[in-house]
C-alpha cells in the first residue's frame, strides 16, 4: 500500500526504538544508532524520521518526566505500534526472501 | 552542573527558538541542551558548544521549520505562484539568448539612470550637513558695464561685504569668501597647487566644518596658517602627520578638514585666513577695489523674522548708495540667493563650484525618462513576442480549466519575474562602473556621491515591477479574453494582427530615436572639432599672461626680458580672443541716432613679436609716435563698419571726440575664443602711451617650461614681493569655455551610445524570435532549393520596411535639431553637410544588417531535415 512504505533509516529507527524498549527518547535513540551504526545522524534528520513514523502510524509518543538537564524541557518516549511491529516484520520476510532465492555459488567471490 | 547550563551558546537558542515549530519546541529544545552537556562531560565545552550549533543548523528542515501563516491559510495560491514562478524560470532557460537580450536592455537602461538619478539625489542634498542651512543665503550682485553689458555674478565687489554687514540689519551675520587662493606644496621635488578659499571667521559659525585633526581656529591667528581637505591630505600626505607642515609659499597647516566634494556646493582644497586690508588714502590695490568683483564671495545668516519684500528694498537703496560712489567704472544692484539647492538653481557666471541650473536639471531627467521609456518598450515589445509564442500553451490551459485571472497572473509572474533580474545587476553593473564614470566626466564629480541609497534602490525595483506589468498587461489581458478555440486555428485571432502592427510600431520609434541620436551625435562631434580647429587669428602656443597694474607692469616687462627662454613681452590692456570691454565710440562718423562703438585693445610695440597676427596690408607698429594720431592696427569687420575702402584704408586719419587715430595696418580678423559669441566684431589695436589700463604681460616664451617659469618668479619677487606670481598659459585660457562644451559633447555622446545599444539589443531580440517562428518555413523552402542567401534576405525584409521609415524621421530631426538648437548659438557654427549624414545611415543600417544576419545565421542553416522534424 502506498504511505506504508518503511524507508531504510525509518526502518533502523524503528528497530532502535524496539531496541530501547521503554526507554527510547530522542537522546537515547539518536546515542544508540550512532554507536550501533557509526553513523553520526543529527536530531534534526532523527526528528523528520520520527515524524513520518508518526504519521504513518508506526510508532506512539507520549510526554515524559522534566529534568533541570533539560533546561526543564520534558521528554518525548516513542513506542512502537502493533502496526509498526507488523511492518517490521513484513520487510524482514522480505529481505530473507531475496536472501534465500540468490544462489550459492554467488557467494564465492572469485579474485583474480 | 548548574553553571554549565549558561554555556549553551545563547545565539544559537534564539534562533532555534525563532523558526522551531511550537509544538515540538520543547522536545528538541530538551534533547539539544541533554546532549549539550553530555557532550561537555565527553569533549569538553568547546567542542560541546559547536557540536550544538551544528546540531541547531541542522534542524532546518522542513519538519522543524514554522510554517509562515500565510501559506497556511491559503495553499493553494501558493502551490499555483510556486508553478508559476517554476515556469518562469524554466522559460528563462529555454530561450538562453533571447532572455538575455530581454534583460540586459533593461538593465543598461536602469544602470544608466541610477547614474543620473544619484547624481540629481547628491545634487539636492548638498550641504545638508551645515545646520544653518535654512537661513544660508548667499548675496549676488548683477554688474551693469559702461558699455550697457549686464552681467549675473555669483560674486560681490570686495569692498561691499563690508558694508554689506552694516548696513542690511536683516543678516545676523556675514561672511566673506574668496576664491582665489593658491597654495604650493613640494612633493618628491613635484610643485602641486592647490586651489583654496580665503576667509573670515564667521565661516566657521555659518558651515560647520568636520574637523578631523588639529584645531580649525588656528587657521585665523595669523595669515599664513591654512586648513587642508582630507582628500589633499591622502594625496601628498599619505605618510606624514601633516600638522604643523610647511608649504613650498610659506603656508603652515594647522588642521584637516572633511573634503566637500559631493557634500558642499563650494570646491576647494584648503581653507585660510582673509586678509583684509584697513584702507590707505592712496588708491586701493586693485584686487580690493571695486573693480575686483571677480572672486569675492558674501554668504549670509538670515535673521529668521526678515521679510523678504522690505530686505529686497534694503538691498536696492544699497544698491543705489554703492553706485554713488566716485570713481565707479560699473554699476551694481544686489539679491540674495538660498544656498539650499544651489546646485539646480539659475546658474550666474563665476559660481564657487559646480552648477548645473534648471537646465541641467531639465536634462538629467529628460534623459532619466527617455532611456526608462526606450528600455521599457524594448522590454514590452520582446516580452509580447514571447508571449505569442506559447498561444497553444495557453489554449491547453484555458481547455483545461483556467479561469481568466489565472492566465493573467501566469504571465505577469514571467514579466515580473524577469524584470526583477534587470535591478539587481544594474545595481551589480553600476558599482563595477563608477569609478569609470567619474574619470569620463570628470565635472560630474563634484556632485557625485558613489553610495546608493536605500530609497533609490527601491524606487528602481518599483520601475522594473512596473515595466513587468506594462510589458505583461496587453499580452495578459488578450489571451485572457479570446476564445480557447481560436487559438488553436492557425493564424490566431486577429487580435495577433493588432499585436504585429503594435510591435511594428515600436520597433519603429526605436530604429527613428536611434538614428537621430547617431546623426544628431556625429553633428556634434564635427562641430567640436571644427571649434577646436578653429585659428584664433594669432598665435597661442607657449604664450604667458601675467597680470598686474600698469605701473608694476612697466617695470616687470624689461625684467622679464632679462629672463632666457624670454623671446618677447607685450603689454596690453586685455587679452585678445576674449571679450574686451574697451570701446570707443565713433558716432561722429555717422548721421542718425545709430551709435557705432568699437571695441578696442592697447597694445606696445612687441604686440605683433608675440601674439603673430595675420598682417593683411600696411604694418605693425614701429614705435614711433611722432604726430598727434595715435596708430592703430584694425580689422575688416571695423573697415566695413565704418564704410572704408580696403584700398584707402592705410594712412588713413580718423577722428572722434576724444582723439584721432591713424590706421597703419589690416591685420587678419581675430577670432573670439568663446564658442558661443558671434564673431567678426571690429576691432582696434591701439598703441597708446602706457597707461592705467594696460594691466596684461604677455609674454612669448620659447618653451614651455618650469625653469623659465622659475625664472620669471624670481623676476617677479625682485619687484613684486608682497603678491603672488599668478601666470596663465594663454592656450588654457582661452581654451576654458570651449573645454565645459567639450565635456558636455562627451557626456551626450556617450548617452546616445547607450540608447543606441539598447535599441540595437531590441532589434536583435526580434529578428530572433522572427527567425525562431519562421524555423519551419525556412525548412520548407530549403528543401524546395532556396540558397542561404535567399534566406537571410527573407529575414532581413522584415526589418527593412522600420529601417526606411527610421531613415526618413530621422534625417531631417536631426538636421533641424541641430540647425534651431545648436547653431544659433555658436561663433563658427557647422554646416551640415549631406557626406554626415550619408555615413550616419549607412553605418546604422551596416550595424543592424550585420547583427541580424549573425543572429539568424545559425537559424537559416540548420539543417531541413531536422528543423522540421521537431514541433
Amino acid at each position: 500500500m502506498k504511505g506504508t512504505h518503511l524507508g531504510e533509516f525509518q526502518e533502523i529507527v524503528l528497530l532502535t526504538i524496539m531496541v530501547l524498549d521503554e526507554q527510547a527518547y530522542g537522546v537515547s535513540i539518536k546515542r544508540e544508532i550512532n554507536e550501533k551504526t557509526n553513523r553520526n545522524i543529527s536530531r534534526g534528520a532523527l526528528h523528520t524520521a520520527l515524524s513520518r513514523l508518526e504519521e504513518k502510524g508506526f510508532i506512539r509518543s507520549k510526554q515524559g518526566e522534566a529534568s533541570p538537564d533539560r533546561g526543564g524541557h520534558p521528554k518525548r518516549y516513542y513506542t512502537a505500534s502493533n502496526k509498526g511491529i507488523e511492518a517490521l516484520q513484513e520487510a524482514r520476510t522480505l529481505r530473507e526472501q531475496l536472501w534465500n532465492q540468490i544462489p550459492e555459488l554467488k557467494w564465492q567471490q572469485p579474485y583474480a | 552542573m548548574p553553571d554549565k547550563r549558561n554555556h549553551i551558546p545563547a545565539l544559537y537558542q534564539i534562533l532555534f527558538k525563532w523558526f522551531c515549530r511550537e509544538t515540538i519546541y520543547a522536545e528538541l529544545q530538551g534533547d539539544l541542551e541533554e546532549e549539550f552537556h553530555l557532550n561537555v562531560e565527553k569533549y569538553g565545552l568547546v567542542k560541546a558548544r559547536n557540536l550544538y550549533r551544528k546540531e541547531v543548523l541542522k534542524m532546518i528542515r522542513a519538519s522543524v521549520v514554522k510554517v509562515p501563516s500565510m501559506i497556511v491559510k491559503n495553499p493553494v495560491k501558493l502551490s499555483l505562484l510556486l508553478l508559476n514562478i517554476k515556469l518562469a524560470f524554466r522559460n528563462l532557460f529555454r530561450h538562453k539568448a533571447f532572455s538575455a537580450i530581454n534583460v540586459f536592455g533593461l538593465t543598461a537602461a536602469l544602470t544608466i539612470c541610477l547614474f543620473f538619478v544619484n547624481l540629481i539625489f547628491t545634487g539636492f542634498s548638498l550641504d545638508r550637513q551645515y545646520e544653518n542651512l535654512n537661513s544660508l543665503y548667499r548675496v549676488e550682485s548683477t554688474v551693469t558695464s559702461k558699455q550697457g553689458d549686464i552681467t549675473a555674478m555669483a560674486t560681490t565687489p570686495f569692498p561691499s561685504v563690508a558694508m554689506l554687514n552694516e548696513d542690511i540689519p536683516d543678516f545676523d551675520m556675514v561672511c566673506h569668501v574668496r576664491n582665489s587662493a593658491f597654495a604650493i606644496v613640494n612633493v618628491n621635488g613635484i610643485e602641486v597647487e592647490l586651489n583654496g578659499l580665503e576667509v573670515d571667521p564667521a565661516f566657521l559659525t555659518l558651515f560647520n566644518l568636520e574637523v578631523l585633526q588639529g584645531d580649525i581656529k588656528d587657521v585665523f591667528n595669523d595669515f599664513e596658517s591654512i586648513a587642508i581637505t582630507e582628500e589633499v591630505a591622502q594625496r601628498l600626505y599619505p605618510d606624514l602627520y601633516p600638522i604643523g607642515e610647511v608649504t613650498e609659499d610659506g603656508k603652515v597647516i594647522r588642521a584637516i578638514i572633511a573634503t566637500p566634494r559631493a557634500h558642499s556646493h563650494m570646491r576647494y582644497e584648503f581653507i585660510g585666513h582673509l586678509n583684509i586690508p584697513i584702507s590707505t588714502a592712496d588708491t586701493p590695490s586693485f584686487a580690493y577695489s571695486w573693480n575686483a568683483y571677480y572672486d569675492s564671495y558674501t554668504y549670509v545668516l538670515l535673521n529668521g523674522k526678515s521679510d523678504p519684500k522690505a530686505l529686497q528694498e534694503r538691498l536696492m537703496q544699497f544698491g543705489n548708495k554703492v553706485n554713488r560712489l566716485s570713481g565707479l567704472e560699473q554699476q551694481f544692484s544686489f539679491s540674495i540667493r538660498p544656498v539650499k539647492g544651489i546646485v539646480f538653481s539659475e546658474p550666474v557666471m563665476n559660481e564657487i563650484g559646480t552648477v548645473f541650473g534648471r537646465e541641467g536639471l531639465v536634462v538629467f531627467i529628460t534623459t532619466i525618462l527617455v532611456m526608462l521609456v526606450i528600455a521599457c518598450f524594448n522590454y514590452a515589445n520582446l516580452s509580447i513576442a514571447r508571449a505569442i509564442q506559447r498561444t497553444k500553451e495557453i489554449g491547453v490551459r484555458k481547455v483545461s480549466g483556467s479561469t481568466a485571472l489565472q492566465i493573467i497572473g501566469q504571465i505577469l509572474i514571467e514579466t515580473i519575474f524577469f524584470s526583477l533580474i534587470a535591478p539587481l545587476l544594474a545595481i551589480g553593473l553600476y558599482y563595477y562602473l563608477k569609478d569609470e564614470f567619474i574619470a569620463t566626466l570628470p565635472f560630474f564629480a563634484d556632485v557625485f556621491k558613489p553610495e546608493l541609497s536605500l530609497t533609490i534602490i527601491g524606487v528602481f525595483i518599483f520601475f522594473s515591477v512596473f515595466t513587468g506589468l506594462f510589458a505583461g498587461f496587453f499580452p495578459a489581458l488578450y489571451f485572457s479574453r479570446i476564445k480557447a478555440l481560436s487559438l488553436f486555428k492557425q493564424g490566431g485571432a486577429k487580435g495577433q494582427l493588432t499585436f504585429l502592427a503594435l510591435r511594428k510600431v515600436i520597433i519603429t520609434f526605436q530604429l527613428s530615436l536611434s538614428m537621430f541620436t547617431v546623426l544628431f551625435t556625429l553633428l556634434m562631434y564635427q562641430q567640436v572639432a571644427k571649434l577646436a580647429g578653429e585659428s584664433q587669428g594669432f598665435e597661442t602656443k607657449n604664450r604667458l599672461i601675467v597680470r598686474a597694474e600698469s605701473k608694476d607692469a612697466q617695470l616687470l616687462k624689461p625684467a622679464f626680458l632679462t629672463v632666457p627662454g624670454v623671446e618677447a613681452v607685450s603689454q596690453t590692456s586685455g587679452i585678445p580672443g576674449t571679450s574686451i570691454n574697451m570701446v570707443e565710440s565713433f558716432n561722429e562718423l555717422i548721421s542718425g541716432d545709430s551709435s557705432i562703438e568699437v571695441q578696442f585693445l592697447l597694445a606696445d610695440e612687441a604686440f605683433d613679436e608675440v601674439l603673430e597676427p595675420g598682417l593683411l596690408d600696411g604694418q605693425f607698429f614701429t614705435g614711433k609716435r611722432n604726430s598727434p594720431n595715435k596708430p592703430m592696427l584694425v580689422n575688416r569687420a571695423f573697415l566695413n563698419l565704418l564704410n572704408i575702402d580696403f584700398n584707402r584704408a592705410i594712412g588713413l586719419i580718423i577722428k572722434n571726440k576724444k582723439s584721432s587715430f591713424q590706421i597703419i595696418g589690416i591685420v587678419d580678423d581675430i577670432t573670439m575664443g568663446n564658442p558661443f559669441i558671434k564673431t567678426e566684431e571690429a576691432m582696434m589695436i591701439i598703441n597708446a602711451e602706457a597707461d592705467r589700463s594696460q594691466e596684461v604681460l604677455l609674454l612669448k616664451l620659447e618653451a614651455n617650461n618650469l625653469r623659465i617659469l622659475t625664472s620669471l618668479e624670481e623676476k617677479w619677487k625682485e619687484i613684486l614681493p608682497d603678491y603672488r606670481f599668478e601666470p596663465e598659459y594663454l592656450e588654457t585660457y582661452l581654451q576654458k569655455p570651449l573645454t565645459e562644451f567639450l565635456n558636455l559633447v562627451k557626456a551626450e555622446g556617450l548617452l546616445c551610445l547607450a540608447v543606441i545599444a539598447i535599441s540595437l539589443l531590441g532589434q536583435v531580440g526580434m529578428a530572433l524570435y522572427n527567425a525562431e517562428t519562421k524555423v519551419k518555413e525556412i525548412g520548407i523552402r530549403k528543401v524546395l532549393g532556396a540558397s542561404l542567401r535567399s534566406i537571410i534576405t527573407l529575414l532581413l525584409k522584415g526589418s527593412l520596411a522600420p529601417l526606411i521609415v527610421a531613415i526618413g524621421i530621422g534625417c531631417p530631426l536631426a538636421y533641424f535639431a541641430f540647425i534651431n538648437g545648436i547653431t544659433p548659438d555658436i561663433s563658427s557654427p557647422l554646416k551640415p553637410k549631406p557626406w554626415i549624414f550619408i555615413q550616419g545611415v549607412l553605418g546604422l543600417s551596416t550595424v543592424i544588417i550585420l547583427l541580424i544576419t549573425s543572429q539568424t545565421w545559425r537559424i537559416a542553416k540548420q539543417n531541413p531535415t531536422e528543423s522540421l522534424q521537431a514541433e
